[in-house]
C-alpha cells in the first residue's frame, strides 16, 4: 500500500490547523542589527557654541526687533533627520538661549556611549540679539543694551541628532529628558517615529469626512470669516498662530 | 438743510478697520483663547472621522498575530533534521504522548537506543516545515498534540511494540515501515509477520511447489504406465525368481525341517 492511498486511515483523526497546544518551542534569538550603513562621525561629542557671536572690531553690534516670525508656523527646512537615526525636535516655536545648548551639551557628552555614538547640532550657534533695559531704569532714553543671544526656533525643527551603533531604547531616555528642559515643548524622536507621524497625519487628513476644513472656510469666505482671520491664517489656515 | 449737510456729509465717518501701529506681540508658547465667533468656525471645521465597524471579529487581532510570526531560521535547520530522519528510516512510528515523567520517558529511551531507535518529539512548526510538499505529508494529520516518533533503521517492529507495551502513557497512531503508511493494526500485524528473508523463502518454496506439481501432472501417466510396466516385468520376473526362491526357500525349510 503506498502513502497515497492511506487517507482513509486518518478519517477518524480530526486535524485543525487552529488548535494550539502549549509545548516546548525553539527561542529566537534574533540576529544583531547590522550597522553596517552607519558612518563613524569624526566628533563623536556636540561642539560647544559661542555665548556672544563674533563681530569684527570696527562693527558695534546691532540691536534687532524681537522678530516673532523667526519662530512662528512651522519648520520647512530643517526638519528631517539627516542620519536618519535620532534626535530631538521642537514641536512649538521658542527661543535657545545659550544655558539651553549648553544642557544639552553636557548632558549628552555625559549621557551618551562615545565609543559608539555620536550627536550633531541641527542649531545655529545664539546669533539674535535680545536687549534689556538695567534694573530699575525709568522708560525712555532708548532701547537698552544687548543682554544676550539667542537661537530662534520653529515648530518641527530638528535641534540635534544621535546617532551610531545604537538603537532607539538607548537613546530615548536621555533624549527625553533633555527635551522637557528645553523652553518650548519639544520631544525625542526616531526616523520611525517621524516617518509614523507623517503618514498618520495624511491619514487623518484623507479620512477626514467633514467636508468644512478650516482651508476651505477661509479660502471661500464662509460666514465672512475674513473680517475676523488673522494674516497669518491665510498660510497656514489656522494650524498654526 | 444746514444742519444735515453738517451731518451727512461734512462729518467724517470713522473707517471701518481700524489700525493699530503697533499691535501687541503674541505668545508663542501659549496662543491666547480664539474669540467666540472664530472658536464657533474651528468647532465646525474640526475633522470627523467614520465609526469603526461594529462588527469587527474580535479573532481578528489574534489571527494577525498568527500571520506575523518570525520567521526563525533555526527551525529550517531542524526541519532539515527531522527530513532527514524521515527520509533514512526505515521504520517510523508515531505515538501520542499522554502524560509521562521524564524518568519514565529516559526508560523508554534507553530501551529503544539498545535497539537502535531514536526517541524524538518536534513542535508542529518544524515537522509542517519539514514535511510539507513531500511523500511524508499524508502524516502531517497525525501530528496535532503532544507527540513522539521513534525512527530506527531497521524495520524491528515487533521489538519496538514489546518496549512501548510497559509505558501505556505512549499510544501508538500509526508508522510508516518501508515507505509504506501503516495504521496502528496494520502496524501490529506486521509484527506478528515473518521477517523478509523467511517470507521470501516461503513464497519461493512455493513457487518451486507449483512447479514440482506441475511436472508432477505432466509425468505422472508416463510414470504410472512405467510402474505398471514395471510391476508387470517384475511379476513375469518373479514368477521364475519366486519358484526358484520359493524352492531354494523350500529347500532351505525343507532342510530345516530335515
Amino acid at each position: 500500500m503506498l502513502l497515497r492511498h492511506c487517507e482513509k486511515l486518518l478519517k477518524g483523526v480530526a486535524f485543525n490547523p487552529l488548535c494550539s497546544i502549549q509545548s516546548v518551542g525553539l527561542k529566537y534569538f534574533a540576529p544583531p542589527i547590522n550597522y553596517d550603513h552607519v558612518e563613524p562621525a569624526e566628533r563623536p561629542k556636540l561642539r560647544m557654541f559661542e555665548k556672544v557671536p563674533q563681530y569684527p572690531p570696527n562693527l558695534r553690534p546691532p540691536k534687532m526687533q524681537k522678530k516673532l516670525r523667526f519662530m512662528r508656523g512651522p519648520e520647512l527646512v530643517h526638519n528631517t533627520l539627516l542620519h536618519k537615526q535620532y534626535g530631538i525636535i521642537a514641536t512649538g516655536g521658542g527661543r535657545l538661549r545659550w544655558g539651553h545648548l549648553e544642557m544639552l551639551r553636557l548632558t549628552i557628552g555625559r549621557k551618551m556611549d562615545t565609543n559608539r555614538m555620536f550627536a550633531i547640532w541641527r542649531v545655529q550657534a545664539p546669533w539674535q540679539p535680545v536687549t534689556k533695559k538695567g534694573q530699575g531704569q525709568r522708560m525712555g532714553g532708548g532701547k537698552g543694551s544687548i543682554d544676550h543671544y539667542v537661537t530662534p526656533v520653529k515648530a518641527g525643527r530638528v535641534i540635534l541628532e544621535v546617532g551610531g551603533k545604537c538603537e532607539y531604547a538607548e537613546v530615548k531616555g536621555f533624549l527625553e529628558n533633555v527635551a522637557a528642559k528645553l523652553p518650548f515643548k519639544a520631544m525625542a524622536v526616531s526616523q520611525e517615529m517621524l516617518d509614523q507621524m507623517k503618514a498618520e497625519e495624511e491619514r487623518r487628513e484623507e479620512e477626514n469626512i467633514n467636508p468644512f476644513t478650516m482651508k476651505y472656510v477661509i479660502q471661500n469666505n464662509l460666514s465672512g470669516c475674513h473680517k475676523w482671520v488673522s494674516p497669518v491664517d491665510y498660510k497656514w489656515f489656522g494650524k498654526y498662530h | 438743510m444746514s444742519n444735515f449737510a453738517q451731518k451727512a456729509l461734512l462729518q467724517a465717518r470713522l473707517p471701518l478697520a481700524e489700525f493699530r501701529r503697533f499691535r501687541g506681540k503674541i505668545n508663542i508658547q501659549r496662543p491666547r483663547q480664539p474669540h467666540y465667533e472664530r472658536a464657533r468656525v474651528v468647532a465646525v471645521t474640526n475633522p470627523i472621522y467614520p465609526a469603526p465597524p461594529t462588527n469587527q471579529n474580535c479573532f481578528k487581532e489574534s489571527e494577525h498575530k498568527l500571520k506575523t510570526k518570525i520567521h526563525n531560521p533555526y527551525n529550517d535547520i531542524i526541519a532539515r533534521e527531522v527530513r532527514n530522519w524521515f527520509e533514512q528510516s526505515k521504520m517510523v512510528a508515531i505515538f501520542h504522548e499522554n502524560s509521562i515523567t521524564s524518568d519514565d520517558l529516559f526508560k523508554v529511551r534507553v530501551a529503544l537506543h539498545r535497539e537502535n531507535m531514536q526517541l524524538k518529539s518536534y513542535g508542529l512548526a518544524v515537522i509542517k516545515n519539514a514535511l510539507e510538499n513531500t511523500k511524508f505529508e499524508a502524516v502531517l494529520s497525525l501530528f496535532c498534540s503532544h507527540h513522539s516518533i521513534v525512527f530506527s533503521s531497521e524495520a524491528k517492529v515487533a521489538r519496538l511494540l514489546r518496549i512501548t507495551k510497559r509505558t501505556p502513557q505512549l499510544i501508538l497512531i500509526g508508522g510508516i515501515v518501508e515507505n509504506t503508511l501503516l495504521s496502528k493494526n496494520e502496524f501490529t500485524n506486521f509484527a506478528s509477520m515473518p521477517s523478509l528473508p523467511v517470507a521470501q523463502a516461503q513464497l519461493v518454496s512455493v513457487l518451486n511447489s507449483a512447479a514440482g506439481q506441475i511436472v508432477n501432472n505432466l509425468e505422472s501417466h508416463q510414470k504410472s504406465l512405467v510402474n505398471m510396466l514395471d510391476a508387470h516385468a517384475k511379476r513375469e520376473d518373479g514368477t521364475g525368481d519366486s519358484s526358484t526362491q520359493s524352492g531354494s526357500s523350500g529347500d532351505n525349510t525343507d532342510a530345516k525341517k530335515d
